[in-house]
């Protein structure tokens, strides 16, 4: 396990990847000490609130409308990122491993009724889906987790799906099932540790797209206006036509995190293919 | 005595592209308490198909298995697993047949936990099973894994596994075709000794007939998923009678020049056979094929006390 | 003289583990007509010499010394293009899997007629004669080259790449583990195919194979292989009857007979040895049965009897060692 990850990581492109998450993880770990303020604090320059603050020694992202420092929100923005991020992709993981190895496992009418269900949801369209789901209760990082997790299983569970079917075949299932094994004592526990790698990797690419979509229903006014978040940030930054105004240095850094989130995602799955698929890279 | 295994009329069909195939017909099978029986054929011919319904691996389309006594054709889950315990199966492909994530001793242990033993004999059983397949000292290999033994200790620990639960009976497909050939007489040796030191009852799979020669008292040769001939090994051997094991026998290459150097008396290949149905499967292969051959099947039925053939002629023609 | 000539072929894996000799000073000579086998168990090498003389190594082996004198000629120090034009022109490849050499998406007509046309330099209608005559060759309805590879039995495609091999009238065939793959009756019948194709061309092949009963079949001589090295090398009669080499000895006994007494088998216990770092002596000497101190030394390959060749320190008392060695008792471990 060790080994195959040390030999993942000799992949330029996953290498780069991983370093991205390596970094966002210092950071919210230690945002507390890292932001300069707190990301809530109103600045003030003399008596009055330091608005639009351009790029100076103190505030090296400058400041918002309200006055108050972009680093430090950039910084603490990395928690709720990595939060939604994590529990998304989680979630995203869980479901669609559990649907792939019994769908793959199981065949028949659990095979149909996953697919079917599959079919379903990845006709759904992302945004819309939870944009009216947030319109119908309440809107939160809750909505978004939740649509990220619902609408994202069907990759995961897919590809899970195809690789259970192999080992299916394999001789050491067959030895399982002659020495008495059941059926869930297979799939959970001489299946499921061997396509555990391919979960993950399906979860990382979910990590960036959960970001994402919190970004985007934080930007459309979705998101939860209390919490600091990037999406949050780029909302504002937009509310206060931090674009006419020529504020870059507001709503820059957030856009460029959340793409190098959702890079980082790409980038890991795609140094994968080679460890995961060594054939496809040998052809 | 009464039979350990006993099998009538298994029938395998699978459907494919709406055409239906059938894998093997009619097979009717018995095996005595420390009894060795060894299946012939090529690839294709069902023998792997009918161990492993024997197994319950695979579900027969048609007939009943019986096992010391109790019928298993239908038995499911739980109910199966006394079954599991006392029948068990050592794979053509060793490097394949244990969990790669799993020691030697888990891979063990895990049987024994499925089969109800005892936790306090587990240590006493692994040992003892060890000692048997002669990976000694027995605790210098269980904590090793699978991908640090060479193809023969992965072998011997198949075996062991096979042998962990007390079985009375052993199925072996192809035990040997996988292994290096200094190897190979090891575990034929091994698998002999577990039979006679245990009385365990043996099914073997093979194309070789020398090799079932080596460990089969008795032999079935099947062809297109028919039992063509059964008897004695020797007997089979030396006096075929039907034309497909004379041709089996006639093919068997041996490590002595000047041996087998005759005509093979087989024509065509198995891809010429005629579809099931009407008349021999044999026919349009067979040196002596006849117009009976066409318009009959025969039937397999028995040409002295222990011997049974499926030939109109009883093999009057060698 | 013989058609080939192996003098001291090394051939090297780079390995993450460091440099292992798969091929480690060979010296082999092929007479031209007749059939060669070359046994052994995997890894000893076998493959790879057959796969160098072909110039078909993977990309991590390299031949790393020696000379192969093939036609008069050494065909090591030539360049890369002139390689490949004696290399399946006069020396042809039979893979295990026929998979392998044929191409599945392409009738079988069309590959032939490629090599015919391309390599060979016929015209279409010769071509289309010559394919025809080689299908009815290996015993194939030469209506057959209208089908795809895919269509074909294992034991028909089998001869359908001895066919494609064929094609350029080579005067040595390589065959690797041709027929490992295939049942037993399949088996017989490729053997028997190749057998009258030396007799009727004169063909001159080497048989990679790990079966020694296959060796006894369908070859006239026989170089066994261990560890990278040729431990024995002769006649097969004579190596079958009268082995000199231990482990020879012990691959005789290692087989059941169809037709033989009911003898117990002899396993080698052990495996073979790391060829990253083998034993400086006789590299058989940890398994062997009769090993002494000389065995420290590395033994030469040298004839001992007209044109039968070994390996061993012990090769006078050959004959008493034979003995010996028929019984399992020797073999188990002490």
């Amino acid at each position: 396990m060790w080994r195959s990850f040390l030999s993942f990581l000799r992949d330029p492109f996953a290498a780069v990847g991983a370093s991205i998450y390596a970094v966002i993880v210092v950071v919210a770990l230690l945002a507390d000490r890292l932001a300069p303020y707190e990301p809530k604090a109103i600045l003030k320059v003399g008596a009055r609130v330091a608005r639009y603050l351009p790029i100076t020694s103190a505030n090296w992202l400058g400041t918002t409308a309200s006055g108050r420092d972009v680093l430090s929100q950039l910084i603490y923005g990395t928690r709720s990122a990595l939060a939604v991020g994590l529990t998304a992709a989680l979630a995203v993981v869980a479901i669609g491993t559990l649907l792939g190895l019994l769908s793959g496992y199981l065949g028949g009418w659990v095979d149909r009724v996953v697919s079917w269900f599959a079919d379903i949801v990845l006709g759904l369209p992302f945004l819309p889906f939870m944009l009216v789901l947030a319109a119908l209760t309440q809107p939160g990082t809750g909505v978004v987790i939740f649509s990220v997790a619902t609408l994202l299983w069907p990759n995961t569970a897919r590809v899970i799906r195809a690789q259970v079917l192999s080992l299916r075949e394999r001789a050491w299932v067959e030895a399982a099932r002659v020495t008495g094994c059941s059926t869930p004592r297979i799939m959970f526990v001489h299946i499921l540790p061997q396509v555990l790698p391919l979960a993950a990797l399906y979860g990382s690419v979910a990590i960036g797209w959960a970001i994402l979509a919190e970004a985007s229903a934080s930007f459309l006014g979705f998101g939860d206006p209390n919490t600091i978040s990037w999406g949050v940030m780029l909302q504002e930054a937009y509310a206060n036509q931090a674009l006419s105004r020529g504020a870059w240095t507001w709503f820059a850094p957030p856009g460029a995190a959340i793409m190098a989130m959702v890079l980082a995602g790409f980038l890991i799955s795609r140094g994968s293919e080679k460890l995961l698929f060594p054939k496809l890279a040998d052809g | 005595m009464n039979a350990l295994l006993e099998a009538s009329g298994l029938q395998k069909t699978f459907h494919s592209r709406g055409r239906v195939v059938v894998a093997v017909q009619q097979v009717d099978l018995s095996l005595k308490p420390g009894e060795a029986l060894g299946i012939v054929g090529e690839s294709g011919c069902g023998k792997t198909t009918t161990a492993r319904m024997l197994l319950r691996l695979e579900e027969p389309s048609a007939g009943h298995i019986r096992f010391d006594g109790t019928d298993i054709t239908s038995l499911q889950g739980r109910a199966l697993i006394p079954f599991r315990a006392r029948a068990q199966l050592v794979f053509q492909n060793p490097f394949d047949a244990l969990n790669p994530r799993f020691s030697i001793r888990r891979s063990l242990t895990e049987p024994m936990v499925n089969f109800g033993v005892p936790k306090q004999e587990h240590a006493d059983r692994m040992e003892r099973v060890l000692n048997r397949v002669r990976l000694t000292p027995p605790d210098a290999w269980l904590d090793r894994m699978p991908h640090q033994l060479s193809g023969g200790q992965l072998q011997r620990v198949v075996l062991a596994r096979a042998l962990i639960g007390d079985p009375r009976l052993i199925v072996a497909d192809e035990p040997v075709s996988m292994l290096d050939v200094s190897v190979r007489a090891g575990i034929l040796n091994l698998l002999r000794e577990a039979r006679d030191s245990l009385g365990l009852a043996a099914i073997y799979i093979s194309h070789d007939l020398a090799l079932i020669r080596y460990v089969c008292e008795r032999t079935m040769v099947m062809y297109l998923g028919s039992v063509v001939e059964e008897g004695p090994t020797d007997a089979l051997i030396a006096k075929p009678a039907h034309p497909y094991t004379r041709a089996l026998v006639a093919a068997v290459p041996v490590a002595r020049v000047d041996q087998n150097r005759a005509q093979l008396p087989i024509r065509g290949s198995l891809s010429d056979a005629p579809p099931s149905g009407l008349g021999c499967r044999f026919r349009d292969r067979c040196p002596h094929a006849q117009q009976r051959c066409t318009d009959e099947t025969p039937a397999l039925r028995a040409i002295s006390a222990d011997r049974k053939v499926a030939c109109h002629f009883d093999g009057v023609l060698s | 003289m013989s058609l080939l000539s192996v003098q001291g072929l090394k051939v090297a894996y780079t390995t993450a583990r460091g440099r292992a000799m798969a091929v480690d000073g060979i010296f082999l000579d092929v007479p031209a007509g007749s059939i060669t086998g070359l046994v052994g168990e995997s890894g000893c090498g076998k493959s790879t010499l057959g796969r160098a003389l072909m110039g078909v190594l993977p990309n991590v082996g390299k031949i790393t010394g020696g000379k192969v004198v093939f036609e008069g000629r050494d065909i090591v120090s030539l360049s890369a293009s002139e390689q490949r034009k004696i290399r399946w022109r006069r020396m042809a490849f039979i893979p295990q899997t026929a998979m392998n050499a044929l191409d599945p998406v392409q009738r079988l007509r069309v590959q032939m007629l490629e090599v015919l046309m391309e390599r060979g330099g016929l015209g279409r209608a010769e071509a289309g004669r010559r394919a025809e005559e080689l299908f009815r060759l290996v015993g194939l309805d030469p209506v057959r080259l209208s089908d795809y590879p895919h269509q074909f039995s294992g034991g028909m495609r089998q001869r359908a790449s001895i066919a494609l091999a064929l094609a350029l009238s080579p005067s040595l065939v390589i065959a690797d583990e041709p027929v490992t793959a295939l049942d037993v009756i399949v088996q017989r019948q490729i053997l028997d195919v190749l057998r009258a194709l030396q007799s009727r061309l004169g063909l001159a092949m080497i048989l990679v194979t790990h079966d020694m009963a296959v060796v006894a079949y369908a070859c006239d001589r026989v170089a066994v292989m261990y560890a990278g090295q040729i431990v024995e090398a002769g006649p097969v009669a004579e190596v079958l009857e009268r082995p000199m080499h231990p482990y020879t000895m012990g691959l005789t006994h290692a087989f059941p007979d169809v037709h033989g007494g009911d003898m117990a088998l002899v396993p080698i216990e052990g495996a073979p040895p790391s060829l990253i770092d083998p034993p400086k002596g006789c590299r058989f000497a940890a398994r062997c049965p009769f090993v002494v101190d000389r065995c420290a030394a590395p033994p030469a390959l040298l004839a001992h009897a007209p044109d039968h060749l070994a390996a061993c320190w012990r090769v006078t008392e050959a004959e008493s060692l034979r003995a010996l060695a028929a019984r399992p008792a020797t073999w188990m471990p002490a």
